[in-house]
């Protein structure tokens, strides 16, 4: 752009440098989306170079295996980030998702073997806490993030009641199974990962609900002004973060096989950082599945690489903590006089 | 031949608190017309619009729509009547194609099980759109990746679709200044289009600042000022003089403004602004400031005097140009900056950036100015409490005592409570941004006296007025911006106030 | 009608209840602090608190939760203490380290009694304090030690090893690694390819565990600082079918571990035993409030088992199935020397088992009277130094097996053992 040179400047009219003024805004917007699909390419060639152990189909089938929760955690956020708001309940829902199904499949703590209904019955429970969530954010107008700490903090409460301390160590043969089926090399957990995902998309790309989703978090006056339904969308979008949620805790004890309240712990921060990273807007209306996705991959491949290479921990928590702030730094929209609260 | 009524208001009124905004409107819309409305900014006819399209509420009359008794809960509402309004601010969904704008909320047309199908949606909106001769926007573009103009032509047509869909060709469609940001070749496409629906039967109200434009495409004009109708005329017998006239309406005699105490500036110039820019907002901008002057800034909302009361105040950055403050030039980053070299703005939003509406009315006149008040760093209520008892009888703030909170005053008195706190800042340039805006008469001249006074004291004032008449009132020179230029530079001294027909055509 | 009189019922049975409970004279009004009951160990704390308190008539405990923050355990024994005065008594698993002088200072104010657990500020002593009664800990250096040293010993010391490590800046998990570094100092032939801080998390150490398996193909055992993550290795070595083949530790002794154990995924691991610490510290809190008792030794050292293949059907019997049965009252039983200890299972492979029993029970008593151990100690080795220039047989063994009873000997003394 030599819009912008001096002689230029002086010679255009104010309509005329309005005009480019909106051009670069549009160009700086294009920056922001490719960028990170530029990093991730940038990154897997270097590494790949830097160290040979990192492009091996070992160590990606790794990378794919550890993908899955994060993903699918991540999935959820998007659409909760997408409209502004934020979702910080989905580790005690995993949490609490997660216990229950150990306890009510064949287990190392009670006699339970309920079978199939072990694994819906929890995952609509966490389905009904999103609902919860989003209904009391919605109709008591408590602000987002005060809300999912509150529900967050009571369920794993009640997760810890469930198991009382003692967690269950999951003995069903078929979740042993499944945690050790893979389909082309990649594991059963990343399928189902990568299935809720592309569901996901489609919902956010090719519905309604997914316009509804995108304008409400861009400009929620104009999103009530075209007769969106804002109370209802958001509930829904809470309830879907709450599937996620239970679906990751299923995921979760998949891997791990022991139903604790762990299972969700420092789940959520890494996702919202993946989620910033790949492009996301912390204030809404900003990014979208693909985002989500490379944000993700840049995320694991870098935390992948940086214990391959053997960073010590001081320097791999420095690391996460500047790329969170360029991160956000890049997404965030400029030129507000206020500093964000 | 008498055309169709379509649409009528009967004493239409707003009141904001204690403010009366629009009083007394009936209007009549009739089908096949296209309807201007001119005025200042100010004046009502934006109140009224929304009062229409279901954005607010009317605090007094009624409405008739077909005959009918109407009354909107919401733009939704408004838009089942056949009633649709194109935003001055857009409101598009800057991450959605256009289609997808056109059609937020109404997906369901084109779903099947859930699943929206775009091609179908894409090509409605082709349809839509070349409805308006635009082929040349696609309607799987995104909103963000086009120029503004073309964002505005999208804006219009969901507008024009939404309300054709269900009143066939008896909509009445209110676009609010859509022409601001179009390039002539796409005003001349969209005026067509407006020729068109008239032609077919609805009717379109037009506001804008531009009054040649207002003739071109107008059958009638109302004309509104200070939230009064004050003119209707049929476009074929007016002229752009005989409109600044019907604008400017009866001038207010000079006691109001206090001219008698209006002061003679001296030589000294204590800001001096020379080629002055932001890119993309003004450029060019010179003039200087006077000791003991209030300097008129006017023109009509987006001329580009915000800014530069933006820039000077250390809110924006400039891209050129240079500022002096007592012949020296200065830089600053924020508004802290500027202070520290004297110049304090009071913003013309008071709720959102004047008062600190919790704290009480000590602390927001001292806010400014902290270490009057301070000893070795801590505060000192008693002082602040006695500084703030001196303000509160010498500009005579009606409150039950320095502890009150700012937000249980009126916006008046609340006002003076600023005036207060730019008092005690002691900084000698001060940048008023619609002092009286939203302020009740009575507490209105009581501000004028207080200009007077700040001025008399050596004080300087840059204002932006909030009619072209107090502006001309208060000042001692007023300069006019139009298009981010500065048009005109007019002397009014006390006994010699300029034309206002004359200062309104460099305006407009 | 018929509610009315379930509810007069109700408020009856209530009444008899609380009666119960206040007719003494002296309640003791036990304030349990621990981090939450969200982690097995800690929930072991706490049902050792409640254990205790069950066994005494006069001891009503509450369990109060601090979430390992600093301003919500000073506010929850402040509460505690307006509620009950100098009655209140503490257990605290401390929320941190530095807020044990905040702990302190609140109970001496109140004149409450309060045992501390785990770690304590520096220079804050019991032995300066009226209120802080005794501060009891395993010891995470012989914990982490051992659980190293029993993996070397079944890589025949040698071999790869990799670490995960606790939770960074917490004394526990440098002193469970200190204990891991000292053992791996013994045995130049194993290697420590990498160290990762997988924060007590099963997940983290499950990844790093998948990334190391990537990189490197000639693992062969991985120290994990808890059983949490060492749980997690093994998820990951059963993805390679590597499970069993690769050693494991843990450290703590949760069910899940003991069970891991029983399957032979895990090769060991240190039952820290929170029923005993927690227990023996409200009874330590209790004594000295009621009947002025103080132990002369107020820095304890509490027992701590290796639990491995052998002995885990044992331990899960006696932690995880039931609860252990304690006598409060014999305070000197949780003591690390007066308690058959690892140390004595060390003896047991070099003795025999009866041997063993014997020589230990003889040191015991040795030491418990302060017999002039020292000098048959000297007089022993006298003739061991002459056996062994003489080159008799057996000799270097003897000596071994006296320093390492002059060790035990120590440890009795001492109540240390590093």
């Amino acid at each position: 752009m030599n819009l912008l040179s001096k002689k230029d400047v002086k010679s255009m009219t104010i309509a005329e440098q309005f005009v480019s003024k909106v051009e670069q805004e549009a160009l700086s917007n294009k920056i922001r989306v490719y960028a990170p699909m530029i990093l991730l390419v940038i990154m897997t060639i270097v590494f790949s170079i830097y160290d040979s152990h990192f492009f091996s189909l070992k160590n990606l089938v790794n990378v794919l295996g550890q993908m899955a929760v994060p993903l699918i955690l991540a999935t959820g956020l998007t659409f909760v980030l997408l409209l502004g708001r934020i979702d910080l309940s989905v580790e005690g829902v995993m949490g609490l998702v997660g216990s229950a199904i150990s306890l009510l499949l064949l287990n190392s703590r009670n006699s339970n073997d309920w079978g199939v209904w072990g694994v819906i019955l929890p995952l609509v429970l966490g389905t009904l806490c999103g609902f919860i969530t989003g209904f009391l954010h919605v109709k008591l107008k408590i602000a987002s993030f005060i809300i999912t700490y509150a529900i967050s903090t009571i369920v794993s409460g009640v997760a810890v009641l469930l198991y009382n301390s003692q967690p269950a160590t999951v003995k069903a043969q078929w979740v042993i199974d499944a945690s050790q089926t893979y389909f082309l090399k990649i594991p059963l957990i990343t399928w189902i990962a990568i299935i809720f995902y592309i569901i996901c998309a489609i919902i956010l790309n090719y519905t309604a609900f997914g316009r509804a989703v995108y304008a409400i978090g861009d400009n929620e006056a104009a999103a009530v002004a075209s007769g969106i339904n804002v109370q209802k969308v958001v509930i829904e979008v809470f309830v879907l973060s709450g599937f996620a949620a239970s679906l990751a805790g299923l995921v979760a004890l998949i891997r791990l096989k022991l139903g604790q309240v762990s299972l969700g712990e420092n789940q959520m921060f890494p996702c919202i950082t993946a989620l910033v990273v790949g492009g996301t807007s912390l204030s809404g209306g900003k990014g979208g599945m693909l985002q989500t996705m490379v944000g993700i991959l840049i995320y694991m491949e870098l935390l992948n690489f940086l214990t391959i290479i053997g960073v010590s921990a001081d320097y791999k928590n420095a690391i996460q903590g500047v790329i969170i702030i360029i991160a956000v730094a890049l997404t965030i929209t400029r030129g507000r006089k206020v500093i964000a609260k | 031949m008498e055309k169709e009524l379509l649409f009528k208001t009967n004493n239409i009124g707003k009141i904001y608190g204690s403010n009366t905004v629009l009083q007394g409107i009936n209007v009549e819309f009739h089908r096949g017309e296209i309807v201007g409305l001119i005025g200042e900014n100010g004046a009502g006819k934006s109140t009224l619009m929304k009062i229409i399209a279901g954005v607010t509420d009317a605090s007094m009359g009624t409405m008739e729509m077909n005959g009918k008794p109407f009354k909107a809960s919401s733009m939704m509402d408004a838009n089942k009547y056949g009633i649709g309004m194109v935003f001055q601010e857009q409101s598009l969904i800057s991450n959605l194609s256009a289609a997808q704008n056109i059609y937020l909320g109404r997906e369901k047309d084109f779903s099947t099980f859930g699943l929206v199908n775009w091609a179908k949606m894409n090509a409605a909106a082709r349809a839509a759109l070349d409805k308006l001769g635009l082929s040349n926007i696609s309607p799987a573009q995104k909103i963000s990746d086009m120029p503004f103009a073309m964002r505005q032509m999208v804006e219009i047509t969901k507008v024009l679709d939404i309300v054709s869909e269900t009143a066939n060709d008896r909509a009445l469609i209110l676009l609010d200044e859509p022409t601001t940001v179009l390039t002539d070749d796409e005003m001349k496409i969209l005026f067509e289009q407006v020729r068109l629906m008239k032609e077919k039967g609805n009717c379109i109200i037009f506001i804008s600042h531009r009054l040649q434009e207002v003739l071109d495409l107008t059958d009638r004009i109302y004309v509104f000022k200070d939230g009064h109708l004050t003119g209707e005329v049929e476009t074929k017998d007016a002229d752009e003089y005989k409109l600044y006239e019907m604008m400017v309406g009866r001038e207010t005699n000079g006691e109001y403004y206090v001219s008698q105490r209006q002061t003679v500036p001296t030589d000294d110039v204590v800001l001096e602004v020379e080629n002055l820019a932001m890119f993309g907002s003004f450029k060019d901008v010179s003039f200087k400031l006077h000791k003991g002057e209030v300097l008129g800034l006017y023109g009509v909302e987006g001329s580009g005097k915000e800014d530069v009361c933006a820039v000077i105040s250390g809110d924006e950055g400039k891209t050129a140009g240079t500022i002096r403050i007592n012949g020296k030039e200065v830089s600053f980053g924020s508004p802290s900056d500027a202070r520290k070299h004297g110049i304090l703005s009071v913003p013309r939003d008071r709720r959102d950036e004047g008062i600190i509406g919790i704290l009480p009315i000590s602390e927001n006149i001292s806010v400014s100015n902290y270490g009057k008040n301070a000893t070795a760093g801590l505060i000192s209520n008693k002082k602040q409490t006695e500084n703030a008892n001196g303000w509160i009888k010498e500009l005579g703030i009606k409150c039950e005592g320095p502890m009150q909170r700012i937000n249980a005053l009126s916006g008046g008195n609340a006002q003076k409570v600023i005036f207060a706190r730019v008092l005690d800042s002691e900084c000698p340039i001060l940048i008023l941004d619609h002092p009286t805006r939203g302020v009740d008469i009575g507490a209105k001249g009581d501000i004028y006296s207080l200009i007077r006074d700040i001025t008399e004291k050596g004080f300087s004032v840059l204002l932006m007025g909030d009619t072209l008449d107090e502006c001309l009132g208060l000042a001692s020179r007023i300069i006019v911006m139009k298009d981010g230029l500065v048009t005109a530079e007019f002397d009014c001294p006390a006994d010699n106030k300029p034309d206002q027909v004359e200062v309104v055509q460099k305006m407009l | 009608m018929k509610k009315a009189l379930l509810l007069f019922v109700v408020l009856a049975m209530l009444a008899l209840v609380s009666t119960a409970v206040f007719a003494q004279d002296e309640v003791w009004h036990l304030g349990i602090l621990v981090h939450s009951l969200d982690n097995e160990f800690w929930a072991q704390e706490a049902k050792g608190g409640e254990l205790f308190a069950d066994s005494k008539d006069d001891v009503v405990a509450q369990v109060l939760a601090t979430d390992g923050d600093d301003n919500k355990e000073m506010q929850a024994m402040r509460d505690f203490i307006a509620q009950y005065g100098d009655h209140a008594i503490f257990v605290t698993d401390p929320a941190s380290k530095a807020n044990t002088a905040n702990v302190v200072e609140i109970a001496e104010e109140a004149g409450a009694k309060v045992a501390i657990l785990w770690h304590h500020a520096d220079e804050l002593e019991p032995a300066d304090w009226d209120s802080f009664v005794v501060h009891m800990s395993p010891d995470d250096f012989v914990a982490g030690y051992n659980t190293a040293k029993h993996l070397f010993e079944k890589m025949d010391g040698k071999g790869k090893v990799v670490a995960l490590y606790g939770q960074q800046g917490e004394d526990s998990a440098a002193n469970r690694y200190a204990g891991f570094l000292a053992a791996l100092a013994e045995y130049p032939e194993i290697e420590c390819l990498d160290m990762q801080v997988a924060s007590w998390s099963q997940d983290q150490a499950m990844t790093f565990t998948q990334t190391w398996l990537s990189k490197y193909d000639n693992i062969d055992a991985i120290w994990a600082a808890n059983d949490t993550m060492g749980l997690g290795a093994i998820e990951a070595l059963k993805l390679e079918g590597k499970n069993g083949q690769i050693l494991v530790c843990g450290c703590d002794g949760i069910a899940a571990a003991y069970e891991a154990i029983e399957a032979g995924d895990m090769a060991c691991t240190v039952a820290n035993n929170g029923y005993l610490l927690m227990g023996y510290g409200a009874s330590y809190a209790y004594q000295a409030a009621k009947n002025g008792v103080v132990p002369e030794n107020p820095v304890i050292k509490t027992q701590a088992v290796l639990v491995t293949s052998d002995n885990v059907a044992e331990y899960k019997a006696m932690f995880i199935d039931g609860t252990p049965e304690y006598d409060y009252d014999d305070l000197n039983f949780c003591v690390l020397s007066a308690h058959p200890s690892f140390a004595e299972l060390e003896l047991e492979e070099k003795l025999g088992t009866a041997a063993a029993v014997a020589v230990t029970g003889a040191v015991v008593e040795a030491a418990e009277e302060e017999v002039a151990w020292n000098e048959i100690v000297d007089k022993i080795n006298a003739e061991i130094e002459k056996g062994i220039e003489n080159g008799e047989e057996g000799a270097a063994e003897a000596k071994e097996i006296v320093d390492f009873l002059q060790g035990l000997y120590n440890e009795i003394v001492s109540g240390e053992a590093k």
